[in-house]
């Protein structure tokens, strides 16, 4: 039905217009006071308001503070590194001088044998001091000025004290990036590990399962 | 939209108790009659016209001058507000259904002779008829007749469309006259 067509069936329909009008005027009228009332709610309301309007904004910052605690990558990949590179700079200048003492050492044989307690004695009084520290590399050299003469034996442990090195996080194989990975030897083992495992649980259930035989035969 | 209604939301959007007094006054009359038609009892009423309000200041932000105007838009939270409510409420009467058509089968020329033809025994009658109806479909015969909005008007409180209305308002026009014969015989 078209809106023309009711607006004229509204015109004419008198007795339901009537009917309608009477029932509107019999209905309860609004109470004078209920303004008020509801002013006074209204005063009440903002509050819960409030704490409406934050509670989101504070779950979403704890959520976002949980993502960027658990999505960031550790900082231990990127220090180890750095730490190392640091330290490398640090360390190379202290193990060159050993090393060309160990050079001067190896190649002491050729040269005259008189020579050779000079040099070291040059190269000994310079580091003194820092021989509290502690020393890494020493068996290597050690074993490197083996073959050297017994004069030079003599004076080795004064010049294995005199290098010193300082341990860095890549000194410490766990911390090694190209240690992250199982060699094939350590997964060889681990599956050997895991098929004797596997062996012993079906050993084990086996026994379980005949115990239960028996139990049931004796029964 | 009147200059006035413009003042009055931007009032109402900095939530000035100025402004809700001035609402009150302007529309609260309406949204109670439009309450209490639907909702059963003062008690009921007044309680869904403070949830109505409390609803529209809160709200306010979200309404749109383009869409519709202020008071169509307060009807409409208005009767959201007392349908949900009486959806909660025990069905208190029992409202007839026109489940197996009878009420289309009327003619036309029957319908208008019932409803039209001055009579005060019919009005009464009448009155006694629309206490039958169900309260979406007295609210919307309501709105036609006294309240005498246009078909867009009560779609857009009813959350609907005009070409639905209209064939609501008619079958509500049928099932009155069948209830109307039901009381007279």
């Amino acid at each position: 039905m078209k809106e023309e067509q009711l607006n004229t069936l509204r015109e004419q329909d008198k007795n339901l217009r009537d009917a309608i009008r009477m029932e509107e005027a019999e209905m309860p009228q609004m109470p004078a006071d209920l303004n008020a009332r509801l002013m006074q709610r209204m005063s009440r309301e903002p509050k819960k308001a409030r704490t409406r309007r934050l509670w989101p904004w504070v779950a979403a910052a704890c959520v976002a503070g949980f993502m960027i605690v658990y999505l960031t990558p550790p900082k231990d990949t990127t220090m180890g590194t750095d730490t190392n590179q640091v330290v490398a700079e640090r360390v190379e200048p202290q193990q060159t001088a050993p090393e060309q003492d160990t050079q001067q050492e190896i190649i002491l044989p050729e040269a005259p044998v008189k020579e050779a307690p000079k040099q070291i004695a040059q190269s000994t009084p310079a580091k003194p001091k820092k021989q509290p520290k502690p020393v890494v590399e020493e068996p290597q050299i050690a074993q490197e000025t083996v073959p050297a003469e017994t004069i030079i034996e003599a004076e080795q442990p004064a010049i294995a004290q005199t290098t010193t090195t300082t341990l860095s996080e890549r000194d410490i194989p766990i911390t090694r990036p190209e240690n992250y990975q199982y060699t094939p030897e350590e997964i060889a083992l681990m599956k050997k590990q895991a098929n004797e495992a596997y062996l012993k649980w079906v050993e084990l259930e086996l026994e379980i399962a005949k115990y239960h035989i028996e139990q049931t035969a004796q029964k | 939209m009147i200059e006035t209604d413009i003042d009055l939301i931007a009032g109402l959007r900095k939530q000035s108790p100025k402004a809700q007094q001035q609402m009150l006054d302007r529309y609260g009359r309406d949204v109670f009659a439009q309450v209490a038609r639907l909702v059963p009892g003062i008690e009921n009423a007044e309680e869904v016209y403070q949830d109505v309000f409390v609803k529209v200041f809160k709200n306010i932000n979200r309404y749109d001058e383009g869409k519709s105007a202020l008071k169509t838009w307060i009807l409409r939270i208005a009767y959201n507000e007392a349908i949900s409510f009486l959806r909660h409420q025990r069905p208190t009467m029992v409202y007839i259904e026109d489940r197996d058509g009878e009420a289309d089968s009327l003619s036309e020329t029957e319908v208008e002779e019932t409803l039209g033809h001055a009579n005060a025994e019919t009005v009464q009658i009448i009155r006694a008829a629309l206490k039958h109806l169900p309260p979406d479909e007295r609210a919307i015969i309501t709105m036609f007749y006294y309240d005498e909005l246009s078909l867009k008007e009560i779609a857009d409180i009813t959350e609907s469309i005009p070409t639905t209305v209209a064939s609501k308002l008619s079958r509500t026009r049928k099932k009155l006259c069948r209830i109307i014969n039901m009381l007279r015989s």
